[in-house]
């Protein structure tokens, strides 16, 4: 192994790639097609920009999601009360084929990304998109995807915890079908975030 | 020993351990070190001198687990001074790094087979390093008998002179062997002297039934017994004085 | 938290030809004239980190004659220890920074009344904390130090490896990495368990936030009492006693031999009599199994001081000895920004 810089290439057209930004999602000025790096590699990715349908005076930022598409199949569970209360309040299972929301841009503090995180994986909000960046600045992407799998499947502990009634035991597995990449709008202040959606 | 020369202006690079880019310092271009080919030499200084190694020792002797005479009748029959070769193999398994220490040199000393190159600051070995009067032992091994063994890529791999001090002392008419690390004076030992458990439980027992049985009958029969107790302490603090005390220069 | 003064490499852009500055262990470089994006690919990919020595020898030395006051030391110690030798020392350590998760869930059984039956309470917990783990990078040798805690107000500084006496790393860093995220999920299912008999589901995540080779300073002090070689390892920014050898007081431990071993006879003598003046059956067996315990306890404490006290250990020492102090821990909490939920 060499220490060695190695030019990154864009994964449709192959032409070099510029940024000036340390962001994972890197656009090709040449075809306009965006790639992934990850291990050291640009690979094609796919990504969506949802248009903003609240409107805030704020600076607009579009934040990066990867969408994780898991098929949870819990084999067994064992819940200790709360089954009454979950039948009233018609707590949504978080079973079946769903898509995890998880927060890709370090500049989010935690303490905004993992409510954001679990709002939109329980909501599975629906979106319109629109083909770019409009009237807001593109945050840069700093998580890989490896990582917000893991997220993914904690957010689905969390839920199954977070929910009335104590679990006793699980057996699930948690199989991922495909990821993807979304950009969300969301409204910043001095110190506030707020999703646009 | 390697020598590396800067690409740019051809000054002497000096390579740090562990390092894979080297600045020169005349011309500052950065150079990449492809460390697999070469075994890096280097040495580690003493900082215990022979005078410390000699009151690490006797601090040894002064400890717990030391016959209590020990310290004043020990001698010290020979000490040398060497540097004893080690091969550190850095390499990469199944896509870790790992380290591994081997002597490159056959030996019985206490402590050299389960090797760990003690804490300092190694610096290049070549022909202008100051040993400081200790003996160089030369590797008998070569180090491609350990490769063979080894699993993985090399990364990197050197060879690493460690300070030692080699000690023999006489105790009760045997002599035994010891290693004192010159780096951190850790002490090494395979076989040593014991000292005995036994007179210690004797005196805390003694007091105990003393405690006991003064406390019981002071409760059953009459208080005068409870005098026993302090006969208990007084007996105890004596006898255990006579057990802790050192034949003689000890601290009591 | 964030005193990770980061390290700079410097290497020349192969399209434009200028600087290009890559934090170490950044594997996405940027130049930042013609905005060319590259891979860096090397095996160093290591942030070092290097703090700067706060105590003044004087200082150092003050608190060593502090400590050399403390606890059942050789009488007179302060006065009659010579130091022979006093030094500053970086040593290295791996430091992992991260955020540990886990969820666990459990049975917590609470032993019943006489006839009542044992209540079993079911608990269901998350786990979402900070956690950072510290190991020494090379071997301590007979320094005894295992483990750091830096200080909050230490300052970080680059690391420059010429100015210094600089002890090699001589552990790996992938099992540094290893060691340090495994004990970060064990210890997140642990916090987790709290007050859980029995576990019937746990799963754990560790999320990096920083992996650096830290080098912190030490000040050894070796010195001498009746000949024998001591020493001492202090904190180079808090100036505390980290680890250390001393003499132990022979008075203290005949002391310890003669008031513990009949101490613990009497009290478990008055334990048993005090049993059978109750006169229940069950009283008695209570009584005498607290003074069994209470006899136990104190007999071990006093054969420790007595057997071992010809000398003192402080910290994380290895062998024989009357060991005191407080150990350094690998694995640290940090208690800002914790999600938890009990159950």
């Amino acid at each position: 192994m060499s220490i060695v810089l190695q030019p990154l290439k864009c994964s449709s057209c192959a032409a070099p790639l510029k940024s000036k930004e340390r962001d994972r999602m890197l656009i090709c000025e040449h075809c306009g097609s965006t790639s992934l790096f990850a291990d050291g590699k640009t690979s094609p990715v796919e990504f969506a920009i949802v248009k903003p349908t609240v409107e805030e005076k704020d600076s607009l930022w579009y934040v990066p999601f990867w969408v994780v598409n898991t098929d949870v199949i819990v084999h067994h569970e064992r819940i200790s009360g709360g089954g009454i209360s979950r039948a009233v309040t018609g707590q949504k299972q978080m079973r079946g084929v769903r898509d995890f929301y998880i927060c890709a841009a370090d500049e989010i503090p935690e303490e905004y990304a993992r409510v954001w995180n679990m709002e939109l994986t329980i909501n599975q909000p629906e979106f319109t998109t629109i083909p770019e960046f409009k009237n807001g600045g593109r945050m840069v992407m700093t998580m890989d995807k490896e990582t917000a799998k893991n997220n993914a499947e904690f957010i689905f502990l969390r839920y199954e915890a977070e929910i009335p009634g104590t679990l006793l035991e699980l057996d699930y597995d948690f199989i991922v079908k495909s990821t993807k990449v979304l950009y969300l709008p969301a409204y910043k202040t001095t110190n506030n975030y707020q999703l646009g959606i | 020993m390697v020598n590396f020369t800067c690409p740019k202006c051809g000054a002497a690079l000096p390579v740090k351990p562990g390092t894979q880019l080297a600045v020169c310092s005349y011309c500052g271009t950065p150079s990449y070190i492809d460390r697999r080919e070469a075994i890096f030499f280097y040495i580690l200084p003493f900082s215990i001198t022979e005078e410390a190694a000699r009151a690490i020792f006797k601090r040894w002797t002064a400890g717990p687990s030391c016959p209590k005479d020990m310290e004043a009748t020990a001698e010290i029959t020979a000490l040398k001074k060497e540097y004893f070769p080690v091969f550190r193999f850095r390499r990469t398994v199944n896509g870790k790094e790992k380290i591994t220490s081997k002597p490159a040199r056959g030996t019985l000393l206490p402590g050299m087979h389960t090797i760990d190159i003690p804490p300092g600051d190694m610096i290049i070995f070549d022909s202008n390093s100051k040993t400081g009067g200790a003996e160089i032992l030369h590797p008998d091994i070569a180090i491609d008998s350990y490769i063979g063994e080894l699993e993985g890529e090399t990364i990197d791999q050197s060879l690493v002179y460690f300070p030692i001090y080699e000690l023999k002392y006489r105790y009760g008419g045997t002599e035994y062997d010891m290693v004192i690390d010159g780096s951190s004076g850790k002490i090494s030992i395979t076989n040593s002297p014991k000292r005995s458990s036994v007179s210690y439980v004797a005196v805390m027992a003694l007091a105990f039934v003393l405690g006991f049985i003064g406390t019981l009958l002071g409760f059953l029969i009459t208080p005068v017994f409870f005098l026993l107790i302090i006969a208990g302490i007084f007996a105890g603090k004596i006898l255990a004085h006579k057990v802790v005390k050192k034949p003689e220069g000890g601290n009591a | 938290m964030s005193q990770t003064s980061k390290i700079i490499v410097s290497l020349t852009c192969p399209n434009c030809g200028g600087q290009v500055h890559s934090e170490e262990g950044e594997t996405l470089v940027l130049c930042k004239y013609c905005n060319s994006v590259f891979s860096l690919t090397t095996d160093e990919g290591i942030r070092k980190i290097m703090y700067r020595l706060d105590v003044t020898r004087k200082k150092a030395e003050t608190n060593f004659y502090e400590w050399l006051k403390e606890g059942p030391k050789a009488k007179d110690l302060e006065k009659k220890a010579q130091i022979s030798e006093a030094y500053p020392i970086y040593l290295p350590f791996w430091r992992l920074v991260g955020r540990g998760k886990a969820c666990v869930c459990g049975i917590e059984i609470q032993k019943g009344d006489k006839d009542e039956p044992d209540r079993r309470i079911p608990h269901e917990s998350l786990v979402n904390r900070e956690y950072i783990y510290s190991d020494i990078a090379c071997d301590p040798g007979d320094l005894g130090i295992a483990a750091i805690r830096i200080p909050e107000h230490a300052e970080a500084v680059e690391f420059d490896d010429e100015s210094i006496v600089t002890f090699g790393v001589t552990e790996s860093r992938d099992d540094a990495y290893t060691e340090g995220s495994e004990q970060i999920k064990r210890q997140a299912i642990a916090d987790g368990k709290r007050s859980m008999d029995e576990v019937h589901f746990s799963k754990a995540f560790f999320f990096e936030k920083a992996f650096s080779l830290v080098y912190y300073p030490f000040w050894i002090i070796r010195y001498t009492f009746e000949d024998r070689a001591y020493f001492a390892v202090l904190d180079g920014i808090t100036s505390q006693i980290i680890s250390g050898r001393a003499p132990g007081n022979a008075g203290s431990q005949s002391t310890a031999a003669a008031l513990g071993g009949t101490l613990s006879g009497a009290v478990l003598a008055a334990f048993i009599f005090f049993g059978f003046a109750l006169g229940a059956l069950e009283a008695i067996a209570i009584l005498f199994a607290f003074g069994l315990i209470a006899a136990a306890g104190i007999i071990g404490f006093a054969y420790k001081r007595f057997r071992y006290g010809d000398e003192i250990l402080e910290g994380a020492m290895k062998g024989k000895g009357l060991k005191r102090g407080k150990k350094q821990q690998c694995l640290e909490t940090n208690y800002e920004n914790t999600y938890d939920m009990f159950n």
